[in-house]
Parts: C-alpha cells; sequence; structure tokens
C-alpha cells in the first residue's frame, strides 16, 4: 500500500522560500495566497542565538479531522494517503479550515478551500511535487512511507532527529521534520507575527 | 561627469542599471546627470532613473530573447545558452537587435555581420565544431572538461594563481614592489557619533539586487524592507515594532518611512535593511515608495587604495519618528 508522505531537514533550509513560489507558479494560486508557509524562529540573546527557518503546508494527515467534519464530502483522502478538496463539492462552509488544528486551510478567492495536494497531478505522473523539485538545497524529500528505499524513508533513516509537529492531536501528519534545533512546541511559544495572511511567520 | 576632467563626457548609455540604487551618493549622481548633453537608457522596468533618459529603448525581458552566451570558467567550465519562450511584449526589441540597428544607422554596419541573435550564436558555436541545433539538444549547455584541482594544474607544471610565487600569496611581493602595503593592515573603523548607528545593508533571500522589488510574487513575500535594530536598543529609545520611522544620516540625507524590525540578530551599534527598496518611480506600481533606500543614505563612501572597491557601510544614521 502506498502512503506519501514528506521530509523537511531543517538543517538544510536556507529560508529562501523558493517552494512558496514554485508551488504558487504549479499550481496557479492568486496573489495574495498561499498554500507554504515559512515560520521564523529566533531563540537567544545577541550574540548567543539560535534560529530555524520551517516551512509548514498540509501534513496530509492519516487520521485527518478536516475529512469527517466535511458535511459535503469534498475533502477526502485518496488511497494513497493525500487529502484533497474536490470544489465542485465544497460550499466553503470552514468546517474544516477550523478543524485542522495546525491551521493549514484557507477559503481560496473562487469561495472554495485550498491548501497544498502534494502536487498529486505530478505525483500521478511520478513526478516528485513542485517544492521538493525545486529546493536548492535538497531539503525536501517526497516519497512512499511503507516502501523502506524511497527517498523520505531514507531521509528519515539518515537524519539524527525525525519528529511530527503537535503529534498529541492524534492527527499523525505526514510531513515530518528533520534535524530540528528545537524541542517540539519551542517554535509554537516564539511571539508570531503575521507578515501576510498565510506566507511569512517571524519571530 | 562634474568636473570634465580628465576629459569631458557628454552622453551616457544606462543599460540594465538602475543609477539611483546601483551607486552610492544619489544626490551626486543626479548633479553628474543633470551636466549630460544626453541620457539614453535601456530596460526591461520603469527603473527610477529611466524618467532622467532623453531617450528610452524598451527592452524584452530574458524569457523573451536570445543574449549573448554565458561563459563560465569555473573548475567545470560550461557554456550556457539563453533563448526566448515566448515572444517579446508589444514594441519591446532584445538587446542584441537594440546594439545591432543602433549600429547600422551610426554607419557601422561592418562591426555587424550577421543579422539575426541565431546567426551570431552559430558562428560562436563553429569554432567548438557545434551549433544552436546541437546545444539546444543538449539541453541548452555544453558542459567541457575543466582543471578541477591544484594536481591538475601541477601535472602541466603551471599553477592556477597568477602570482610571482605561483602559490596563493599573503604577503604579496607584487604589492610590496608597488609601494603598497604588502600585507592588510587593521585599521580601525571610525565609530558612530552618539545616537548614530552604523547603517549595513543586504539581501532578502527572495529578492536580486533593486530589479525584482515591482515583481508580483516576489513583492507579496517580501513588500517592503525593515530597520533592523537590537531589541534592547529598541525598547530603551522607545521604538515598537513595526512602527514607522525615517532614517537620517550623518550628512541630514533623510530616508522615506521604514518600518522598525526590533530583533536580537543585530548588535547594538548597527541598523540593518534590505538593499533595493525605496523606489522613486511611478511605473514600478508595487515598489513605488515601499521601505527605504540605502543608496540614498550612503552619502559617503570610502575606497580600498589598492583595489579601488567602494565600502559603503561608513554611513550612520539615526532613527527620527516624525518626518
Amino acid at each position: 500500500m502506498t502512503r506519501y508522505a514528506m521530509s523537511i531537514d531543517l538543517d538544510r533550509c536556507l529560508g529562501c522560500q523558493a517552494c512558496i513560489v514554485a508551488c504558487k507558479t504549479e499550481n496557479e494560486v492568486a496573489l495574495g495566497y498561499f498554500r507554504l508557509r515559512m515560520r521564523t524562529t529566533v531563540v537567544g540573546t545577541f550574540p548567543n542565538l539560535q534560529g530555524e527557518f520551517r516551512m509548514e503546508q498540509c501534513f496530509h494527515c492519516e487520521n485527518s479531522p478536516c475529512v469527517p467534519v466535511c458535511p459535503t464530502g469534498a475533502t477526502y483522502r485518496t488511497a494513497e494517503g493525500i487529502v484533497l478538496v474536490d470544489p465542485a463539492k465544497c460550499t466553503g462552509c470552514k468546517a474544516c479550515v477550523t478543524a485542522c488544528p495546525y491551521n493549514m486551510r484557507y477559503i481560496s478567492p473562487d469561495g472554495y478551500t485550498d491548501k497544498c495536494t502534494f502536487c498529486e497531478h505530478r505525483v500521478a505522473e511520478q513526478r516528485v511535487p513542485a517544492c521538493v523539485e525545486t529546493c536548492p538545497t535538497g531539503a525536501r524529500a517526497f516519497g512512499d512511507l511503507d516502501n523502506p528505499a524511497s527517498p523520505v524513508r531514507q531521509a528519515i533513516a539518515q537524519a539524527r532527529r525525525s519528529e511530527v509537529l503537535k503529534p498529541e492531536t492524534g492527527a499523525r501528519p505526514k510531513l515530518f521534520y528533520l534535524n530540528s534545533r528545537f524541542t517540539n512546541g519551542d517554535a509554537e511559544d516564539q511571539p508570531a507575527m503575521v507578515v501576510s495572511e498565510m506566507a511569512r511567520i517571524d519571530e | 561627469m562634474i568636473t570634465g576632467k580628465p576629459y569631458p563626457i557628454k552622453g551616457l548609455i544606462a543599460y540594465g542599471t538602475n543609477l539611483f540604487h546601483t551607486l552610492p551618493n544619489v544626490p551626486r549622481t543626479k548633479e553628474a546627470l543633470k551636466n549630460l548633453d544626453f541620457v539614453m537608457a535601456v530596460d526591461t522596468l520603469p527603473q527610477d532613473h529611466v524618467a532622467w533618459a532623453d531617450v528610452v529603448l524598451p527592452e524584452a525581458t530574458y524569457l523573451e530573447r536570445y543574449d549573448e552566451f554565458a561563459v563560465i570558467g569555473h573548475k567545470t567550465p560550461f557554456i550556457s545558452l539563453r533563448e526566448p519562450a515566448v515572444e517579446p511584449y508589444a514594441q519591446t526589441k532584445p538587446a542584441w537587435w537594440i546594439v545591432r540597428e543602433l549600429g547600422i544607422r551610426l554607419g557601422l554596419e561592418d562591426f555587424f555581420q550577421w543579422k539575426t541573435a541565431e546567426e551570431y550564436l552559430n558562428r560562436r558555436l563553429s569554432s567548438l565544431g557545434t551549433n544552436l541545433e546541437k546545444m539546444r539538444g543538449e539541453g541548452g549547455v555544453i558542459v567541457q572538461k575543466g582543471k578541477a584541482w591544484l594536481e591538475d594544474f601541477e601535472k602541466e607544471n603551471s599553477s592556477p594563481f597568477a602570482t610571482e610565487s605561483g602559490k596563493v600569496e599573503l604577503y604579496s611581493a607584487a604589492l610590496e614592489k608597488s609601494k603598497s602595503k604588502p600585507l592588510p593592515e587593521y585599521e580601525a573603523p571610525t565609530e558612530p557619533p552618539a545616537g548614530y548607528f552604523r547603517l549595513i545593508y543586504g539581501r532578502s533571500p527572495v529578492h536580486t539586487f533593486s530589479r525584482t522589488t515591482n515583481t508580483p510574487l516576489l513583492s507579496e513575500l517580501y513588500p517592503e524592507n525593515e530597520v533592523w535594530i537590537n531589541a534592547e536598543v529598541a525598547a530603551q529609545l522607545g521604538f515598537k515594532n513595526g512602527a514607522y520611522v525615517y532614517l537620517e544620516n550623518q550628512d541630514k540625507a533623510r530616508s522615506g518611512p521604514i518600518k522598525v524590525k526590533a530583533t536580537q540578530r543585530i548588535r547594538k551599534d548597527a541598523v540593518f535593511m534590505v538593499h533595493g527598496f525605496g523606489h522613486d518611480a511611478p511605473g514600478l506600481k508595487r515598489a513605488n515608495k515601499r521601505g527605504a533606500s540605502d543608496a540614498a543614505l550612503q552619502t559617503r563612501y570610502a575606497l580600498d587604495p589598492i583595489s579601488g572597491g567602494a565600502g559603503l557601510r561608513v554611513n550612520f544614521v539615526r532613527l527620527v519618528r516624525d518626518a
């Protein structure tokens, strides 16, 4: 059984945001809207600082809280574990936006829920998502979580640390953060300043 | 251009270079431009200096034109091709066309023994025994075998370093001969006056120089620059994160409004801003008047006595609340 998943090696992420731009052009996301966002964390006092960039997008959870709350069945999970929204069925009621414990969904200007699709149209053609392909440092890996030889399994196996965000939600996210400098939750404790609605959260 | 010495300069062609953001001391650049009889600008965007030109020749963007080959002589040398993906927008023209047409009109047609960019590029490629069609087939890049390591040079009994010793020279005999300091000597920089901060500048990863701040996809990621100031200093002075201030330098040059970013990521005696903002160009609809320009605050610069390189981090600014 295929279970698509992604990993991001935070040791390699430079915060260049090329993935955000690649996602927007690949998926024709409207200006002013974003499927990916960056969280910048800085801890300490000058000159003793530690920092990290963390890209965030839909985690394609295995126990997705967004799926059962959808009244029309617009939000669904494919057999390969990709969580998608059918715009034709979506009424824009925002139940899924509220249910997502990670705040990864938004209402598009066309009135339906939008979010990262793991570029399933590319995956169907045996290509990796646009964010993975464009990453200049190779921080991202994608593939089948059930296949030990897949790039994502290899990346996780080689990492010093691997974790998902807020595992206590029980949602079982399938985006793995590798080699984080901070313990899970530290980043969330930072005072966050939302610069634009989805794209950037600064220290 | 200002003094007319050693000889007078009467005309200038600015090609793809924003004169008011690339160079420090903007008032002096403007004074120099006023002394010219003729200014021509070739650009893809209505940049700040373009409004100062007598003649503007709008250029096609990089996705709409052929350009000269990029010939890269690194450890693995390569030649890469730029070719149009789409037709040029409206009346814009590629640079090769602009130069050739100007040349012909000036009676210099002998220097342009080709009619199209393809013809010109093919003639250059013929020296390698290849052509554009083959190059496209190889993905638009011709990779050549380089000398990657010092051993590759040593095998030929040569050196990659153009020094007398054939080595990397920490102590330069050539500089000593020319009566310059053979070893760099540390000179302490001038400290900022009380109440002022050293103005340092750098890049945002999403922008390239001052030329992408009007690009929709990049503008929405980083629409305006901020003045970074040490969080403790900002608290002492009462400057809040996100508040707009003006920057005034030691020569009373004043910037437009810029947001305060109080952060631990900077030392206490300096402020930082991302280069390339604070455009004064109404044609740049997204970038016009967004953020502040570091170049406008760099009324002073220091020249390296050996290389002539300009050091621009020698200006001091203070944060001012009111315009």
